[in-house]
């Protein structure tokens, strides 16, 4: 168990001792985003540049057309917020930085400010920019590897809860794949980041209690997305159900729905997450029951899903 | 017998830590820092009800735990809800919602916009004829969001008068000294210079609070600056050295210590807060 923003701090470090190019901007939140490690490491590689994220968009565009590959980081809520000096300077530049937000999704007690549930959308309608989450440490590990030694602008968002590992040791991230965790041909519950593990609980839950065969897929590349593995799961499944600490609209839901909109074959997609809403204070356990994104919460939805669009189809695929 | 200024402000930062205590989170120093600028402000100089009533924003969001201090001080809400604070179902959220709780003027946490906020609650003044005056505090770390300075550029150019700001210069933001993150010094020459008319004051000095806050009512044709001088975790000793109390947990321990320096600054112990069930005795 790790929290992903520890895995975050410890890849960064890493990393910038195989690649001298890394260099990592924060914006008076580094202890938060974990990024302290990489300023100890490495002071004449690190930029503190205060209160002042906008200002760090654009330092962070010229370090990279420079040649340098930054990490930009902040919360989630408050750097992907800038968005018209993303579009501008990082993006109409193609400038090669890595837009980190941490505080992805049901943070807790600080409440609707500092919680970054709308990023997904705004970033991945940016042109060009990639978007990546990971769900567990050794994945994060991965990605930010892959990251440091790549040329592609993108957004990295990180949850802020502890996470199991659920990858085998030797995992490689790859943009554009998903992964599937658990077999199952009754349902796909597809989704990303901190939640994936929550889904897979769930899964295994109604697997013992109702016998349902549920796929597990984490897509830890939201854009470009893996569209011949959703493509599968509709084809395989034909009734899919996302799960993620985000806005329903514009988000893995979104994304998701809009794969299966253009397959042939006929699927149901249910989208689970937040819906138009910001959250409370409250603590990650509270919100997430009340946000049905706890284990059972998940798994009540799955099945409601289930009893309404379900049983027909697995009579066809499951004679007897 | 009326509660002096100086009792109030004891209170305010005993019900806030109080509230920081219960939630096991949020942010301590920024709040207490900002106790005496809120006393002066709440109790004699803003005119806090009718049409024409003045407006605040807490820019700094962060520190609302003080902001709902003088909520319950002035009776808008009561002690028990003050330590519902960011509890699950709570009208006071970690950062202010106003649309939680109809008191705030505005909801404020990602730091930079409140004073953009108050600019437009005074034009909106001036427009009606409405005699109602706009406040803002913000924080010195604050100041570094170039959006401060965008409304910094604005009120002078547009000639409001019925502007204050407040900056609680305390020296210290997140990660350590503003001076050395990100210098905004001197700030009282780079206000002035845009326009602004600038009172720089100690601000845990509350008769010195109140004589900047008349003299910036008074003054015609430019709006007003604030700059108050301010020692972040004022009041509470142990949070007066350093920036080690910006978002600390105020453990059982440390309550009851802070608890004890602070009562020993109130002129009387029947000014202590006792709970409303009336049990007495802490809160
Ligand atoms: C846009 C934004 N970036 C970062 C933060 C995280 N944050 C919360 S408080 C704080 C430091 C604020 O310093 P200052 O304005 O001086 O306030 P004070 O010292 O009075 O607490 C930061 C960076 C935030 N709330 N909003
Ligand atoms: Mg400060």
């Amino acid at each position: 168990m790790e929290a992903l923003r520890d895995a975050l701090g410890k890849a960064l470090v890493a990393a910038g001792h195989r690649h001298p190019d890394l260099v990592v901007v924060s914006c008076d939140v580094r202890t938060a985003t974990r990024v302290q490690g990489f300023f100890k490491e490495f002071p004449r590689r690190s930029f503190e540049v205060g209160i002042a994220e906008a200002n760090g968009v654009g330092i962070a565009t010229g370090l990279a057309l420079a040649g340098l590959r930054p990490f930009l980081t902040s919360f989630s809520a408050f750097i992907t917020g800038k968005n018209v000096e993303i579009r501008s300077s990082i993006a109409y530049n193609r400038a090669p930085v890595v837009v980190v937000g941490t505080h992805g999704g049901l943070i807790g007690p600080d409440g609707a400010t500092h919680a970054g549930l709308q990023d997904i959308a705004v970033m991945r309608s940016i042109p060009g920019m990639r978007v990546f989450q990971p769900a567990t440490p050794l994945e994060t590990r991965a990605m930010v590897e892959h990251l440091a030694g790549d040329r592609h602008m993108a957004y990295l968002r990180i949850g802020r809860e502890v996470v199991p590992e659920l990858l085998e040791p030797g995992y490689q991230f790859v943009p554009g794949r998903g992964v599937v965790l658990r077999e199952g041909i009754d349902l796909a519950l597809i989704s990303s980041g901190s939640l994936v593990h929550v889904a897979l609980a769930a899964a295994e839950q109604l697997s013992r209690e109702r016998d349902l065969s549920i796929r597990v897929v984490n897509l830890p590349s939201l854009k470009p997305v893996d569209r011949s593995l959703i493509q599968r799961c509709v084809e395989e499944t034909g009734l899919v159900v996302t799960v993620e600490d985000h806005d329903v609209s514009g988000g893995l839901g979104s994304i998701v729905a809009e794969v299966v909109g253009e397959c042939p074959a006929p699927c149901q997609v249910h989208r689970h997450g937040l819906a138009d809403v910001f959250i409370s204070s409250a603590t990650p356990e509270e919100l997430a029951r009340i946000h049905r994104l706890d284990a059972a919460g998940v798994a009540a939805v799955v099945l409601a899903v289930w009893d309404k669009h379900g049983g027909p189809r697995r009579k066809a695929h499951r004679p007897g | 017998m009326a509660i002096s200024l100086t009792d109030r402000a004891v209170r305010l930062r005993l019900r806030a830590i109080a509230a920081l205590h219960r939630a096991g989170s949020g942010h301590a120093a920024g709040a207490l820092s900002m106790a005496d600028l809120l006393t002066a402000l709440f109790f004699g100089e803003m005119r806090l009800e009718g049409e024409a009533r003045d407006r605040f924003v807490l820019s700094k969001g962060h520190a609302a735990p003080i902001l709902y201090a003088v909520f319950a001080e002035l009776g808008w809400i009561t002690q028990t809800e003050l330590l519902s604070m960011r509890q699950s179902g709570s009208r006071l959220q970690g950062h202010p919602d106003r649309t939680a709780l109809p008191l705030l003027d505005a909801g404020t946490g990602a730091l930079g916009q409140g004073a953009s906020v108050c600019l437009g609650y005074a034009l909106a003044a001036r427009l009606r004829g409405s005699i109602s005056r706009n406040y803002c505090v913000m924080g010195d770390g604050e100041s570094q969001e170039g959006q401060i300075w965008e409304a910094a550029m604005y009120a002078p150019a547009v000639g409001l008068d019925n502007v204050c700001f407040i900056i609680d210069a305390n020296g210290y933001q997140n990660e350590g000294r503003t001076a050395e993150i990100l210098s905004v010094a001197p700030m009282g020459p780079a206000w002035r210079a845009l326009g602004w008319n600038v009172l720089e004051i100690d601000g845990h000095d509350i008769p010195g609070i109140q004589t900047a806050l008349r003299q910036a009512r008074e003054h015609r044709g430019q709006p007003s600056l604030i700059l108050a001088r301010t020692v972040k975790g004022k009041g509470v000793p142990f949070m007066e050295r350093g920036n080690d109390w910006h978002c600390r947990v105020i453990d059982g321990e440390r309550y009851a210590q802070a608890v004890v320096c602070l009562e020993a600054q109130l002129s009387d112990p029947s000014l202590r807060l006792v709970d409303e069930s009336g049990a007495g005795g802490g809160m």
